[in-house]
């Protein structure tokens, strides 16, 4: 089967290795660090997320694994490679979609695929289409332009679109941040199914302790400023997790945890600006 | 002035005098606008090109394209070229203004999004910059047109046999008021013509945009 060749074929080179990362900003001539000795790892087909204070850096650590900033001390990477610049092994989900308008759905999905670093035959192409439309519930739409999409779907496209290149490992950077509440869970409930299925590396920078719990195998909790590694919580809740996951004491106790665990890295961060 | 008009389009065959306008238009804000393309492209592309030439590109937009009309027959006489070359010139300088803006608002996160499924510069350039100047290119060529009806008309009043502007000169000097008023709103109508066949190509070509009201 394709689905279980696919999940024999994640191998260490699919692993994210955060190695003492730090990155300082010059302003009005302070040095302000805002990354310090930064590190952690992503196992192969595991999924992680990462939360923190706002304004700690997250998705600064994410564009550093994307290759759109460069850290100044340590070094990002994925397999045995030093992360200098994007690639199409290291798929990205913005916030903002970020798909492109002037596409249909179908020929968003396909666009990574007739590209000629990963160019694909027709048929070929066509065939993995089909496959994410059919996962993300985008069949119907599949001749419409983003314009007639709402927000959550615009996603799904997004989503598939970064899967569809079989990239190694998937940056997703608070996808659902500008989704309502309900389209949110269903996200989340879809993009829990597309992991169990799909099997990918993931790194996820979420604001929601929620989202992340969730999602994750392990939770990643940043400090306040500068950011190190506070804690790494092991989720451990068994998979398929269902809406009704949210409701169970496990859930419960993490969720508090969690959100004791922020709430007293952001109050560092106010004593230390004291 | 409507029997004005009759006469005017029977004997003095006004919808000559329309098409010549309307073929000089043409003619110049096609030359201008294709010009201005890769010009438009490169200033938006290129930073420090932009520092450099948007002081110069500015100044030539601040001169009236009628101020040249002296200059131009000096070089070029008094015959068609003379009135398209200033007509190009018009065009250019409105269409790479709007051309230049337009390109550089394109999302960044547009291109950002491209680089990262694996495309080369090459293929960001022609699959995601490209397509998302098309709206750009729309508006660039009509202000383009705005600018060059009222240059051609300007420089035919000024130098020229033919044309709606040497019409309305021509019922100015016989002082048949009413068929100037015919000229004048002929002008009008012409250009709201082709503003709105242009704007039906662009709805045709740019389905995908998101109409903002």
């Amino acid at each position: 089967m394709t689905l279980t060749a696919a999940a024999n074929r994640r191998t260490a080179s699919d692993r994210i290795v955060f190695d003492e990362i730090g990155k300082h900003y010059v302003r009005a001539g302070d040095q302000l660090q805002v990354l310090d000795r930064c590190s952690f790892t992503v196992e192969p087909g595991e999924f992680v997320s990462v939360i923190g204070p706002s304004g700690c850096g997250k998705t600064t650590l994410l564009n550093m694994a994307a290759g759109f900033t460069a850290p100044d001390d340590g070094s990002v990477r994925v397999g045995d490679d030093v992360v200098t610049r994007p690639h199409p092994s290291r798929g990205v989900v913005f916030q903002q979609y970020a798909i492109f308008p002037w596409l249909t759905v179908a020929r968003n999905i396909e666009f990574g695929l007739t590209l000629r670093a990963n160019r694909r035959p027709r048929g070929e192409r066509k065939d993995v289409v089909r496959r994410y439309l059919e996962l993300m519930g985008l069949e119907p739409f599949a001749s419409a332009y983003p314009k007639e999409l709402s927000g959550g779907m615009r996603q799904r496209v997004a989503i598939a679109r970064a899967y569809a290149t079989d990239p190694q490992v998937l940056l997703m950077d608070e996808p659902f941040a500008a989704l309502d509440a309900q389209t949110r869970e269903r996200m989340q409930e879809l993009l829990h199914e597309t992991q169990l299925t799909e099997r990918r590396t993931v790194l996820f920078i979420t604001h929601s302790v929620e989202e992340a719990i969730f999602l994750s195998n392990r939770v990643v909790v940043l400090s306040a400023r500068p950011t190190g590694v506070r804690e790494v919580v092991d989720i451990g809740i068994p998979a398929p997790r269902s809406p009704e996951t949210r409701l169970s004491p496990r859930f419960v106790d993490l969720r508090r945890r969690l959100e004791g665990l922020l709430r007293s890295a952001s109050t560092d961060e106010a004593g230390a600006r004291r | 002035m409507l029997s004005a008009g009759r006469v005017l389009f029977t004997e003095q065959d006004l919808l000559f005098d329309v098409r010549v306008s309307m073929t000089r238009v043409c003619i110049g804000v096609a030359v201008g606008s294709l010009l201005a393309l890769p010009v438009g492209f490169l200033l938006a592309w290129y930073p420090t090109l932009r520092a450099m030439a948007e002081p110069l590109v500015n100044f030539f937009r601040a001169l009236p394209p009628i101020a040249l009309v002296p200059l131009v027959i000096v070089y070029f006489g008094i015959g068609e070229d003379a009135r398209i070359s200033i007509l190009v010139y018009a065009s250019f300088f409105a269409a790479v203004i709007v051309l230049f803006e337009g390109i550089s608002s394109i999302d960044p996160l547009l291109v950002r999004a491209t680089r990262v499924l694996g495309a080369n510069p090459w293929e960001v350039f022609i699959r995601t910059v490209v397509p998302a100047s098309v709206p750009h290119l729309f508006t660039a060529v009509r202000v383009a047109l705005g600018v060059s009806w009222a240059t051609v008309v300007a420089a035919e009043l000024v130098a020229a046999q033919r044309g709606l502007g040497a019409a309305i000169q021509d019922a100015a000097t016989f002082y048949r008021i009413p068929d100037m008023y015919v000229g004048i709103a002929m002008i009008g109508a012409t250009a709201l013509l082709m503003d709105l066949v242009l704007k039906l190509i662009q709805s045709r070509l740019t389905t995908w945009q998101e109409k903002t009201r």
